[in-house]
């Protein structure tokens, strides 16, 4: 399938919709500096998915993580755990669009018996890394000669920069309003605060204050921009068959859709400059669950600004293109009652910047319905993940949805 | 902030022969881009061969400088600590007369012969001017094409 026009494309999946489940959950403490390894945060959190998914170290035969933060590799897996079996292994996946990415990847071992529990898990410890200056997020950048001698020479760096000036242009554009992109702050910070564990979790934020807090990069606040935490999380997927005798609840994997943008890293470029490969993604991912953007009762999306939220709840069709600001006005992101309950947990923006993987064990939580902030009668959760050059949208569904 | 940047980091490495033409003109107070004779277009960043019709491009030419206000941001805090000394700074992104879908990453300041911080707006004109680049206290500088309004005011 494609729906391409021009400056992207949505990435050929096969369809495996409704042919897996999440059957385990497990996550880390979430924090700033914790002193700790991203690696030791991982084993936390794959040791916590294991046991909710009633499992041994031994009955998983599949790990995924992201080649870009290798925190739980198969090799440090059987040494941690004293294991030795073969591990199906891919790299691609872990968080932002690796965690849509994931269960894709599950499947597909799964469907021809190379797996049967595929673990994926995310973990950064970027708040300890941060004190010592190596790590972080901005580095990836420099190895691009364009950008080190044409934008860097011209204060045109790092992300907070860069997601300003989409912020600033998605005004001249649209009209959108500070005013507008602090109610996805605040909505964030409130879920925060109703989610124990989050790090923003004892830390009210009203849109005075949002108003109010430093401008790092007109028009963004702090209170647009992540947080940077320690912390990770993991989920297990297994066949449907399998998840059904797993102690708790499945969650199916209805759909998953990838799409990417043919600028790659070259943000300036982009045309359209306010949009993300998520226009490629999510038709894919919910003409694959069957869906369209009504049925949605939650949604979870990456946050690092503020401003990238709101172009995703456009581009994956919760709105028209443009029309993001009023979209989020009043209560629409609200978990209790909103018309679309938005990042349940607080997201990258109050909860901890561990990347997404957060956000799909949120999704997780939500569809069991034990999830601190939990949305009403949830049926159907979408999980959108964003790395730039490319978006992935998870659709979740309730085993009896 | 990382091993393996080059000396005079975030100036520009003037030894990279990819942007190294462009730099060379901002010297001469030339703002200079590739131009792909086949395509007849100026072809930004610049490249090994024309994204257009992948021919070399040898020829490098000089724009009028003049363009209009995609967008911009004031950065107001020190996002790596070599930028510490020149905030609060404005970084923009230009169109160019020449061709609208070029967009040019630049600084934007305010004229010499108006020196209140001036009011921004989407699209609105602005022109070249060359200005002396450093990075306080690093007292190393280039000559660099930032941006200012046309107009006064």
């Amino acid at each position: 399938m494609t729906h391409g026009d021009g400056w992207g494309r949505a990435v050929d999946l096969d369809d495996i919709g409704g042919q897996v489940a999440i059957c385990g959950i497990g996550e880390s403490s979430y924090s700033r500096a914790s002193g700790r390894t991203a690696t030791e945060i991982a084993l936390d959190a794959a040791t916590r998915a294991i046991e909710d998914a009633g499992l041994e170290p031994s009955d998983i035969d599949g790990l995924t993580w992201s080649q870009f933060a290798p925190a739980l590799t198969a090799e440090i897996f059987h040494d941690h755990f004293g294991t030795s079996h073969e591990l199906f292994s891919d790299q691609d996946c872990g968080a932002a669009t690796g965690a849509a990415h994931a269960p894709y990847v599950a499947a597909r071992a799964i469907a021809d018996g190379r797996a049967k529990y595929v673990l994926n898990s995310h973990a950064v410890a970027w708040a300890t890394e941060r004190e010592q200056m190596v790590g972080g997020p901005g580095e990836s950048y420099l190895g691009f000669v364009e950008k080190l001698n044409l934008e860097l020479p011209f204060g045109f760096f790092p992300q907070p920069v860069y997601f300003a000036a989409i912020a600033r242009r998605h005004m001249i554009e649209f009209g959108t309003t500070p005013e507008q992109l602090g109610r996805i702050a605040v909505v964030s910070r409130r879920h925060a605060n109703l989610t124990p564990g989050a790090v923003m979790h004892d830390r009210p934020l009203d849109l005075a204050g949002y108003l109010g807090s430093p401008m790092i990069a007109d028009p963004l606040h702090q209170m647009d921009c992540c947080l940077i935490s320690d912390g990770g999380a993991a989920f297990i997927t297994t066949s449907r068959d399998r998840a059904r005798d797993r102690p708790n609840a499945p969650v199916v994997v209805a759909g998953v859709g990838e799409g990417t943008s043919d600028y790659g890293l070259h943000l300036v470029e982009q045309d359209p400059f306010t949009s993300t490969p998520q226009v490629y993604a999510a038709p894919a991912a919910f003409e694959m669950a069957g869906i369209t953007p009504d049925d949605v009762d939650v949604v979870t999306i990456y946050d690092p600004f503020t401003i990238v939220a709101l172009m995703q709840l456009e581009d994956m069709g919760f709105c028209a293109k443009g029309e993001g600001g009023a979209f989020v006005e009043g209560d629409t992101l609200a978990y209790d009652g909103g018309r679309l309950p938005y990042n349940p947990h607080g997201g990258l923006l109050s909860h901890a910047y561990v990347l997404g993987i957060a956000h799909v064990v949120e999704l997780v939580k939500q569809l069991r319905g034990v999830a601190a902030a939990q949305v009403a009668d949830c049926s159907v959760g979408v999980y959108g993940g964003y790395a730039v050059w490319d978006s992935g949208t998870l659709v979740l569904t309730r085993e009896d949805a | 902030m990382t091993a393996g940047l080059h000396l005079g980091f975030p100036l520009p490495d003037r030894d990279e022969p990819l942007t190294a033409p462009f730099w060379d003109a901002a010297q001469r107070h030339e703002f200079a881009m590739q131009w792909c004779g086949s395509c007849s277009r100026f072809v930004w960043y610049p490249r090994e061969s024309c994204s257009g019709c992948g021919g070399a491009l040898p020829e490098w030419r000089v724009l009028s400088g003049r363009g209009a206000l995609f967008t911009w941001t004031e950065v107001a805090r020190a996002l790596i600590p070599e930028y510490g000394g020149t905030v609060p700074y404005t970084t923009a992104i230009v169109t160019l007369a020449e061709d609208d879908r070029i967009r040019f990453v630049t600084r934007l300041v305010a004229r010499d012969d108006d020196p209140r911080p001036p009011i921004l707006r989407g699209g609105m004109a602005v022109e070249v001017t060359f200005r002396p680049l450093s990075f306080p206290p690093a007292t190393d500088a280039v000559t660099a094409p930032f941006v200012q309004p046309v107009e006064l005011g």
